[in-house]
């Protein structure tokens, strides 16, 4: 009874006080509310979630990934919202407040009385009692936060929908055909993480954020595939679409259609050894001359060495050689011959590292030509330079070789300090190179990939054991099986045709997922065959389109035995009947 | 006697702790005399302030007399015991009227008042006498005036009466009929005392010395403190419960429990939804309230309603305990209206 503290309660102050004392405890009320309610929603929407993934991942069905999530999200937003506007009459608050706390319903009476105007002494000095109590109370003792049963509910289906979408399905419950796919995806994935830590490397070299991007998405998809988190098919999506943004990277970094790198290694490494050779030749003269016979010795040696290099390796030794006996005998070679075999090597094996050393030299060298190398001299250094600028022009360093062509017409002006700068530039243009050289190389792994990934588009019992049926005629697959039961498939092998028109790529539609490239010799035939495309890249396709024709009910039920048989007996290498009339 | 009505909030509080204080006042006299028995003396003590009458039941040497002698006491009041024997006759209890002859030699009839002329009245084993005479007495109680010789004499407030039945002895006995069992306030049971307690009652009756009690209450405050009593608010839900309780009794009712509908031919009176909430809001200023609350209709309940039960004959073959019945209707109603919060 609140002797100590007198509180005058009038009629008109008594339900606004009422109202204020318990507010604390309704927002205890919601709080718990809304926990309670987004437990539920989770358990219901991940109850639900979970057999779903689990039928899709098992049926090969495809459904957004973050589906699940979005709908526990809403589910979690939802429940909040709602426990947020949930009805909490003051009545109905005091009720449960009284029986929680033990307040013997003083607050419950309190609010009646307060309704009623408060009539008599008696119930404001109750309505006295009944706020002394309120401010004493602790909601949290009265409403504790505790596990209800839909949050242990909640959580067992949070885990099993995590568990389903994340964890890969075991063995056992994949078909012979989904575990050889499987095993496929994974060695694909092996191939395709150096890919993509080779062009993240590069990328961040140069410092190329959607490089790096892209070298995310292609580690992120050899993560995917190697935890079995993909289908075939989605997997051949993404790396179509990853091998289309390649090219695009690649279109990017470099300027015009230009030689391979292979070509360019050749004419690299013929001009080294040309080079190496003929400077030992010019040396082994100037010993002569001198009346250093054994030094002229050593120079045609080396020439002979260099003409008969097996290997760039061997190549750069020799040069490396020959500019220090140079140097030795007080005729050091003001253009490096060890650089074009360090391009070349670079080249061969798209590392550039070694070729920007010899650059980072003749850059460091080319700011001591001033004033030591007469006009002939500068001359003759800027017809070397503007040759390897030739011979670097069509690459993947025509940058470098722009630079090069700068720096000969300084040296031809005279000006050695700008030739040094312009030499200077040319190492930045070397990352960019490497980066190209990333791309190509990524795009061309995941060709390779794709390849593999179509080829193998049959199921187990028809694998090959014998050589490959070698490529089609302008077709990107290989066809590394061939079924044992060969007989009806023979009918599907591609043939060629004969054709007046161009070849011409053809995108194919081969399911809902997305488009694949496929490559068909198209024009005009003289004769029309059973198939223009190969077999094996589409049987498995058709029958799964087939298939979920016929789950959509798209193919009328008179003919969806015809179709099943027939795509049975496809698979099966066996001939496919004979056309049946529909019944 | 001071203006009852409370007209001010402070004047409230103020007399409910001077309600509190005088309560515990008497609890601690009755206590110094009285070994255990808590509750009956607190159930005794509603009654009084509520101006009810008390059955009491218990075996013989429980102290039953000395807790009503020991009130009076207590309470300054006037006490009268009759004890009942089939030969009682009514004018044994109210009183009756003699010749008188004056002093100047000149007779009349003068009333003399009976036993019944007291402030708390013990009707010790009051199902021994006969129906007559238990009439006599539940007049008085009734109407709280005594007619004699067409004249009728009041009786002085406060008038309680607080009877006793033996639940041992009943054979030879007249058992209250239903109608007048109606009329008690409560039917307190008085149970045996354990060791301790027994152990306390010899070191105290068996001594040198006996306990006495001192007044602490005049008879004035005890009816200032039943009007006090009476002007505790009972909300609405409160006595809903309280009502739905003593319909719950009756074995036609929809929220009766399996057990009334079983044993109970007759369920409680609207005189038992009185003493509940009469009771209940003393309890509840005894409780430290201002309202009431279930929880004091829940220590009501069993006094209040166990004797105004009729059993039907399963229930008197079975033997059946009315509590049971009363317990199994307060379950039913607690569990249907407690609809706490989703939380």
């Amino acid at each position: 009874m609140t002797v100590d503290a007198y509180v005058a309660i009038s009629p008109q102050t008594a339900s606004g006080l009422l109202r204020r004392g318990l507010r604390s405890l309704r927002r205890r009320v919601r709080l718990l509310l809304a926990l309670r309610l987004a437990a539920v929603g989770i358990a219901l929407i991940a109850g639900l979630a979970a057999p779903a993934v689990l039928l899709a991942r098992l049926s090969g069905i495809w459904y957004p990934p973050l589906l699940p999530e979005a709908a526990l999200l809403a589910a979690l937003v939802t429940s909040l919202l709602l426990g947020l506007v949930w009805p909490l009459p003051d009545s109905a608050l005091a009720l449960s407040a009284d029986r929680r706390l033990g307040l013997a319903d003083r607050i419950a009476s309190a609010i009646l009385f307060a309704r009623a105007g408060l009539p008599s002494a008696m119930q404001r000095a109750e309505v006295a009692d009944a706020l002394h109590h309120l401010q004493r109370t602790r909601p949290a003792e009265g409403y504790p936060v505790r596990a209800y049963r839909a949050t242990k509910a909640a959580a067992l289906c949070l885990a099993a929908l995590f568990s389903f979408q994340l964890l890969p399905i075991p063995a056992l419950f994949l078909s012979p055909r989904e575990r050889d796919e499987k095993a496929l995806l994974h060695e694909q994935a092996a191939r395709l993480y150096p890919l993509a830590q080779r062009l993240e490397d590069a990328a961040r070299e140069n410092e190329d954020l959607e490089a790096e991007r892209l070298a995310g998405r292609l580690k992120k998809l050899a993560q995917q595939l190697d935890r079995g988190q993909l289908q075939k098919s989605q997997a051949l999506v993404q790396l179509a679409q990853l091998h289309t943004d390649l090219q695009r990277a690649e279109n990017r970094l470099a300027r015009a259609p230009r030689r391979t790198a292979a070509q360019a290694a050749d004419d690299l490494t013929k001009a080294a050894r040309d080079n190496t050779a003929s400077k030992a030749i010019q040396l082994a003269e100037q010993a002569e001359k001198s009346g250093d016979r054994e030094s002229a010795d050593e120079f045609r040696r080396l020439a002979r060495e260099a003409r008969r290099a097996d290997n760039l390796a061997q190549l750069q030794n020799i040069a490396s050689r020959l500019s220090d006996r140079a140097s030795q005998l007080g005729a050091p070679l003001n253009f490096p011959p060890e650089l074009l075999a360090a391009l070349a090597q670079a080249f061969a094996d798209a590392d550039f590292n070694l070729s920007e050393d010899a650059l980072q030299q003749l850059a460091e060298a080319s700011a001591e030509w001033s004033g030591q190398l007469t006009q002939e001299e500068l001359d003759a250094l800027a017809d070397e330079l503007e040759a390897l600028a030739e011979m670097l022009q069509d690459t993947d360093l025509a940058e470098v070789a722009d630079l090069l062509k700068k720096a000969a017409e300084c040296l031809r002006a005279g000006d050695c300090e700008g030739a040094a700068k312009y030499l200077a530039q040319c190492q930045g243009k070397l990352a960019s190179c490497e980066l190209g050289a990333a791309c190509s190389s990524c795009k061309g792994g995941l060709a390779g990939i794709l390849a593999r990934l179509r080829g193998r588009a049959l199921a187990s019992p028809l694998r090959a054991t014998g050589a490959s049926a070698g490529t089609c005629a302008g077709g990107i697959t290989d066809q590394p099986f061939i079924p044992l039961n060969a007989e009806a498939a023979k009918l599907y092998a591609p043939r060629t045709t004969e054709t007046s028109g161009p070849l011409q790529r053809v995108r194919a539609r081969v399911g809902p997922q997305g488009r694949i490239m496929a490559i068909t010799e198209k024009g005009a035939p003289v004769k029309v065959t059973e198939s223009r495309v190969p077999y094996y890249e589409v049987i498995a396709d058709y029958s799964k389109a087939a298939e979920e024709a016929l789950s959509r009910e798209e193919v009328p039920p008179t003919y969806r035995t015809t179709v099943r048989n027939y795509f049975s007996a496809l698979q099966s290498g066996e001939k496919p009947p004979d056309r049946q009339p529909a019944p | 006697m001071a203006d009852p009505q409370i007209r001010t909030q402070e004047e409230a509080e103020q007399q409910a702790v001077r309600f509190r204080q005088l309560v515990a006042d008497l609890k601690r006299e009755v206590g110094r005399v009285i070994v255990g028995m808590e509750s009956v003396v607190e159930d005794t003590l509603i009654a009084l302030i509520a101006g009810g009458h008390v059955l009491l039941e218990g075996v013989p040497g429980l102290g039953k007399t000395l807790l009503v002698r020991t009130l009076a006491d207590a309470l300054d009041l006037k006490f009268s015991r009759i004890q009942f024997t089939p030969d009682l006759m009514p004018a044994d209890i109210t009183g009756t009227t003699v010749l008188w002859e004056k002093p100047s030699g000149e007779r009349e009839f003068q009333f003399q008042p009976g036993p019944i002329f007291a402030n708390l009245l013990l009707a010790d084993e009051i199902n021994r006498a006969t129906p007559k005479t238990q009439s006599a007495l539940l007049e008085a109680m009734q109407e709280h005036s005594v007619t004699v010789a067409g004249t009728s004499h009041s009786l002085e407030q406060p008038f309680l009466v607080f009877a006793t039945q033996n639940p041992i002895e009943m054979e030879g006995t007249y058992p209250l009929p239903e109608a007048q069992l109606d009329r008690f306030l409560f039917k307190i049971k008085v149970d045996y005392p354990s060791l301790d307690q027994l152990h306390e009652i010899m070191n105290r009756t068996t001594g040198h010395e006996t306990p006495t009690a001192e007044k602490v209450v005049t008879r004035e405050e005890i009816l200032s403190l039943g009007l006090v009593a009476r002007q505790v608010p009972v909300a609405q839900h409160v006595q809903d419960f309280a009502l739905r309780l003593v319909l719950a009794t009756h074995p036609d009712q929809e929220d009766a429990p399996d057990s009334v509908k079983r044993f109970i031919r007759y369920g409680a009176s609207p005189r038992a939804a009185q003493a509940l909430i009469l009771s209940g809001k003393i309890r509840a200023l005894m409780g430290e309230r201002f309202n009431v609350a279930v929880e004091d209709l829940r220590a009501s309940a069993l006094p209040s309603l166990r004797h105004r039960l009729v059993l039907n004959f399963e229930g008197q073959a079975e033997a059946v305990d009315p509590d049971d019945s009363i317990r199994d209707a307060f379950e039913s109603l607690t569990a249907k209206s407690n609809q706490d919060l989703p939380v």
